[in-house]
């Protein structure tokens, strides 16, 4: 059908299919500021002006556009009479000013909708902001860009907006914020290829099948097919998702397209066609005759002898039992648990169970795949991993590694998620075999059903004290749900028992961790790393042997908890590669427990009960030897040039690292450019943006990358007698060379620890066992804040995140092995109206091996805030406990009415 | 999202011009459901937002909302005259969708649909209310066929009606002497955010002085009872819920929704005793 409509007030016209939504045409037409999110209606992300009203254009008819005015981002501006200073909407401005995003990815659409006249009508702002998410935020960055701040005191000395030299320290601005508020092209999707070919993919119904013939014959001859691909097509070589630098341990399990169907969803033939809607048609085409084999969803029931075993097939590698589904262990003793147990006074045992989260960056999976005229494959993609993923690749394929360019543009959120080769693979594959370029983006229903999730685990936690509050021994004992691949789970393992157990001092531990395949959605890597759940049980249970022991649990952490001068133990060795570090632990515990003094509970009533726990937390600054980084600096004629691997995925590290830059050059932040995220910028080799090893290895390296070309520089200067790095440029080249330096292969041979204390008031109802958050306190132990405003946005993130696996977040898998809930409407994450104001405060001592002082804080905050609630909830109901995440509301019921 | 099977679309604004309804038809309203979902049945879309119904009609007798009026629509019509039409707003400001879904979703295709979690029927249940139902002519010339049906017997269960084949709601007729109620909406929701997992209006009628509740939300379709003064509130909720089937899904299992309910009726009803009741 034809569309002429006026667009950002220019004649509009366009062709679409008659089924298609505005936001599609839109994009086709080359106007990427409106995002596809969810296509459902539910996330904003691409809110535009229907004749002045704000509409979600995955939600419009394309033909009703017929004739009418649509804005979009790119027209805020100019649609509005009474632009600010910097030609901009007063709302983008103020997005600009308080930076109300992190990746941006939700940006366009939350402007579009608080600026409509319809916002303006209703009641409170979480009324406004009803159909739009943000997962980046925490939303308190986006409740101060719509003018409605919480109200916390501010989270350190420094003020938000001092900004200085743009040194550490300094709240410089995210470097990328103009570009997302104006809407400009900036993620993978924005950058389509002419002649570009679009994937669909057709997934498993059944959660355990194998295909006895599949029939491609129709689905090839629809219009618009190039290329049809099923396990007959590739070669079988086992590979994982999952991205680790060095020798990694994960199970290599996985095949480009499998005979076999593990899981409802799973991919197992993928179309090429000449649009994204003729793939989609043509997928449904292929017919395939089904070999239905028993499944098994229950990881306990998957190691039950004579469990249906998902990994039969023996050229899979690196699985510890493929005949009891077991993908990996962890297990670790310290000292003598069980005699330690025995003669202890009191003694704690709790069972626990966590909930299946789901990340939901907003921007989806996608990767667009193409051959340059030299042959080089390039996949431009929205990863964490450029470098691991371009490995992943050459395994795959069969390529050499420097024939394969990986990069990535802004991406719109990662969480764990795109640590991990999820589209990339079947792009490179219709690229290298049809020649074209092609593109593989995920609808939010893949995301759900198909990408991964976090490990659902079951905990058994058991503590012993003496009577004087002295801790004893500790031990863990968990089970994780892997699903139907490996994925990261052996690590995951190691993260969980690690994190969550080094972190109290006691001479006896005991840690069994085991994970376990079944025929579920793959779990993978997710902000935590496991250790989210195990924190959880374990600081559950430090709450209950405190009130065992009749101790205050404020008085028993602070008894108990590591402190500054200590190793850290899961064995009768000090971990050799972790250290504490810089410690402020002892002042985050006392600031929360002062604050939340500050603010008694109300007394009960008829309807409410009420209660307030806390929770300490911590996490390892990335991986120790194995975590490789590097950076190069360049000067050039406008300053000087930072490349590095490493990818910022919405968390500000391109902000960051050039802070560090500047610092370490004794430059001014505006003096530095930065490429990140490419195999082929120049950039050192980077395993990539995860673990929490951005700031601790990424910036190390780029702080001694900077030294070193400071020292040259000086040096040149001096040589050369010349007092400015502008004029030594302009020396050199014009003798034909360069200056710069560079760190290649660079890693922490141990890591520091990042500490957290989170504190919540809530109230619990009566009888309808409804959890209201009243207030969250927090603190961080992060080392110096490379940037006060990045570090508030992380912690406040990772907090409202695990506010959300703590209380709604939970995929639901029925018994036939499908997800029962794969849509924002039914899989709720938080939004304005369920926060309460967040209170952060940072404590700053300076790590020794940090750059500039600093310590980690992505996935800091992530950890404890589920503890928190839980142990507010049990102290409302009087001690009882709701045993697993995520605390619903009938779950707290039954409690309640036990 | 794009619907991929779609080949043509039929927009009328004349009634009469609707096509003969043949299979691979699918009624769209305002779209807002439609698009959210993929449709691998549909390989035509009828456009009913063209339709020049006037939105909202009043006469002596009666209220006539048209299936095509937009919540936005309903929600700026002056009801001072009307008080019970002040539950409208407090409806539509229920419902998990955006603001920026009022100017699109009309009330029709919240009753086509005929979700448990639905605003729009158990509200007209409460109010007594008729919907007009067409079944365009099989063939052109020929006259359409319209029934009238109350709105307490239109649902079935959960996305069920009594809708046949092609048949489509043309309006929704509410008596005047209803808006004379006191009504009294309470909604219980995962979160703030969420679609309702249990829902009760009460209505107290001004001339009888007989309260009525509806029960929606937890139930696989609405109920409706006129409340017996002498049994108390949990006791009749719980003779319903005994009746009619509640649901269970990722929001809440019955037995919980059921204590909702019951929590809910009660709220409802203290809050209509209060002088000066807010919907
Ligand atoms: C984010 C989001 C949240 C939502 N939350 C809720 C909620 O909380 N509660 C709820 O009930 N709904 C909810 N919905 C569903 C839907 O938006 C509303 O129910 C809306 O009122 C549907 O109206 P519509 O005109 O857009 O319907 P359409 O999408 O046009 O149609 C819906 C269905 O009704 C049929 N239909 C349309 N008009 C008629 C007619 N005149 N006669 C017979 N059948 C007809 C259509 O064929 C279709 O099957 C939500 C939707 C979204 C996207
Ligand atoms: S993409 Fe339209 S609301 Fe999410
Ligand atoms: S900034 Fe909102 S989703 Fe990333």
């Amino acid at each position: 059908m034809q569309l002429e409509a006026t667009l950002n007030g220019q004649p509009f016209a366009t062709e679409h299919a008659p089924g298609a939504c505005l936001l599609t045409t839109l994009r086709a037409a080359g106007c990427h500021g409106p995002k596809k999110g969810c296509e459902t209606g539910d996330c904003g992300c691409c809110t535009v002006w229907l004749d002045g009203d704000a509409v979600q254009s995955c939600l419009l008819p394309a033909y009703r556009a017929q004739g009418r005015a649509v804005t979009t981002v790119e027209g805020l501006a100019a649609a509005c009479a009474t632009p600010t200073a910097e030609a901009l909407h007063p709302v983008q401005s103020a997005f600009l000013r308080e930076e109300g995003y992190q990746c941006g990815y939700c940006t366009a659409g939350m402007m579009m909708t608080l600026a409509s006249p319809g916002a303006a009508a209703c009641a409170s702002l979480a009324e406004k902001l009803k159909g739009n998410l943000c997962r980046c935020t925490g939303w308190a960055a986006i409740k101060r860009a719509a003018g409605e701040p919480d109200g916390t005191p501010a989270p350190c000395a420094r003020s938000a907006t001092d900004k200085a030299a743009g040194h550490t320290g300094d709240a410089v601005p995210n470097r990328h914020g103009p570009k997302i508020v104006v809407g400009a092209p900036a993620y993978t999707a924005d950058f389509p290829l002419a002649g570009m070919l679009h994937l669909a993919v057709v997934r498993s119904p059944h959660a355990h099948a194998r295909i006895r013939n599949i029939d491609t014959t129709a689905a090839l001859a629809a219009p618009g097919v190039v290329a049809v691909f099923t396990h007959h097509d590739i070669k079988r070589i086992p590979y994982t998702t999952a991205c680790h630098p060095g020798h990694p341990r994960d199970a290599m399990d996985t095949y480009l397209l499998d005979h076999t169907a593990r899981f409802v969803g799973q991919r197992v033939a993928v179309v090429a066609a000449e649009t994204k809607i003729l793939a989609q048609r043509a997928a449904a085409l292929v017919v395939i005759d089904w070999e239905i084999l028993p499944h098994v969803t229950d990881p306990l029931a998957a190691l039950a002898a004579g469990a249906p075993l998902v990994h039969p097939e023996p050229e899979s590698q690196q699985i510890l039992d493929r005949g009891r589904n077991l993908v990996g262990v962890y297990d670790r003793v310290r000292g003598a648990p069980d005699q330690a147990f025995a003669a202890a006074d009191v003694v704690v045992e709790r069972e626990f169970s966590t909930g299946r989260q789901q990340h939901t960056h907003l921007e989806p999976h996608i990767s667009t795949a193409w051959i340059e005229p030299d042959g080089t494959l390039v996949v431009r993609s929205s990863t964490q991993v450029p470098f691991l993923a371009r490995r992943t690749l050459s395994r795959v394929f069969e390529i050499p590694e420097d024939r394969i360019r990986v990069f990535k543009p802004l991406v719109g959120g990662g969480f764990g998620n795109k640590q991990e080769v999820q589209t990339e693979d079947l792009a490179a594959l219709v690229a290298l075999r049809t020649g074209r370029p092609a593109q593989w983006e995920y609808s939010r229903a893949d995301e759900f059903t198909a990408s991964s999730t976090r490990h659902p685990m079951t905990i058994r936690v058991r503590g012993a004290a003496r009577a004087d509050g002295t801790l004893l021994a500790l031990s863990l004992d968990y089970v994780a749900n892997a699903g139907a691949y490996g994925n990261h789970s052996t690590d995951v393992l190691e993260c969980a028992g690690f994190e969550s157990m080094a972190m109290y001092r006691c001479d006896h531990k005991a840690i069994h961790g085991r994970a376990v395949y079944t025929h579920t959605v793959p779990a993978g890597a997710f902000r935590g790393y496991g250790a989210t759940q195990t924190t959880f049980a374990v600081e559950c249970l430090i709450d209950d042997l405190a009130a065992a022991v009749g101790l205050d649990a404020w008085d028993f952490r602070r008894r108990n908890l590591v402190r500054a001068d200590d190793a850290l133990f899961v064995d009768n060795a000090p971990a050799e590669g972790h250290q504490i570090g810089a410690y402020a632990l002892d002042a985050c515990l006392d600031h929360v427990r002062s604050r939340l003094a500050a603010h008694p509970l109300p007394e009960n009533t008829a309807d409410w009960l009420h209660g307030e726990g806390h929770a300490a937390a911590n996490v390892c600054n990335g991986l120790p030897e194995i975590h490789r980084s590097g950076a190069r600096l360049c000067l050039t004629a406008t300053g000087y040039h930072l490349l590095v691997g490493t990818a910022d995925i919405g968390t500000g590290s391109d902000t960051s690292l050039a802070q560090i830059a500047a610092q370490a050059l004794g430059a001014r932040f505006e003096d530095i450019a930065v490429s990140s995220g490419d195999t082929h910028s120049g950039a050192p080799e980077d395993s990539g943006a995860y673990a929490s090893a951005t700031t601790f290895i990424a910036g190390r390296a780029v702080q001694l990358a900077a030294e070193a070309l400071r020292a040259k520089v000086q040096a040149a200067l001096a040589l050369e007698n010349l007092a400015t790095p502008a004029e030594l440029h302009a020396r050199l080249a014009a003798r034909g060379e360069t200056l710069e330096a560079a760190l290649h292969d660079f890693y922490q041979a141990k890591v520091s620890m990042s500490f957290a204390v989170v504190g919540v008031q809530l109230r619990v109802h009566r009888r309808t066992g409804r959890v209201e958050l009243l207030r969250c306190v927090q603190a961080l132990d992060a080392g110096r804040l490379l940037n006060p405003r990045v570090c508030l946005g992380q912690a406040e993130g990772g907090t409202v995140m695990s506010l959300g696996f703590a209380l709604f977040e939970e995929l639901v898998i029925g018994a036939d092995g499908a997800v029962e809930n794969p849509t924002f409407r039914d899989y709720r994450v938080p939004s304005p109206g369920d926060l309460p104001p967040i209170e952060t405060r940072f404590f700053e001592p300076a790590d020794a091996d940090g750059p500039f002082g600093a310590k980690s804080i992505g996935e800091l905050t992530t950890n404890g805030a589920p503890a928190a609630v839980a142990n507010a909830v049990a102290r409302a109901l009087g001690g009882r406990r709701v045993a697993s995440l995520p605390v619903t509301p009938e779950r707290v019921w039954r409690v309640l009415s036990a | 999202m794009d619907l991929i099977h779609i080949e043509a679309v039929v927009r009328p604004s004349d009634e009469g011009d609707l096509p003969a309804y043949s299979a691979g038809d699918a009624y769209v309203s305002g779209g807002t459901w439609l698009f959210s979902e993929d449709q691998p049945a549909a390989r035509r879309l009828i456009d009913l937002s063209a339709i020049a119904w006037t939105p909202i009609a009043t006469s002596p007798d009666e209220i006539v909302i048209a299936a095509n009026c937009t919540y936005r629509q309903l929600e700026a019509f002056d009801w001072s005259a009307l008080p019970a039409g002040r539950i409208f707003p407090v409806a539509i400001r229920s419902l998990s969708s955006s603001f920026k879904t009022y100017g699109l979703a009309t009330v029709g295709g919240n009753i086509g649909l005929a979700f448990a979690k639905g605003m729009m029927t158990p509200v007209f249940i409460a109010l007594d209310a008729s919907y007009e139902l067409v079944t365009p002519a099989s063939a052109p010339g020929a006259p359409a066929s319209v029934r009238l049906v109350s709105a307490a017997a239109f649902q079935t269960g959960v996305r069920q009606t009594i809708l046949g084949p092609g048949e489509y709601v043309r309006a929704i007729r509410v008596p005047r002497t209803a808006f004379a109620r006191r009504l009294v909406l309470r909604r219980a929701a995962h979160q703030a955010s969420s679609h309702v997992t249990a829902m009760v209006i009460a209505a107290a009628d001004p001339v009888s002085g007989a309260v009525t509740l509806t029960l929606s939300g937890a139930l696989t379709y609405p109920v409706k009872f006129t409340l017996d003064p002498a049994t108390p509130v949990a006791a009749q909720v719980d003779a319903v819920c005994a009746v009619r089937p509640l649901l269970a899904d990722s929001h809440g299992g019955e037995a919980y929704r059921q204590t909702l309910l019951r929590e809910l009726a009660t709220e409802a009803l203290a809050a209509l005793a209060a002088p000066d009741h807010a919907a």
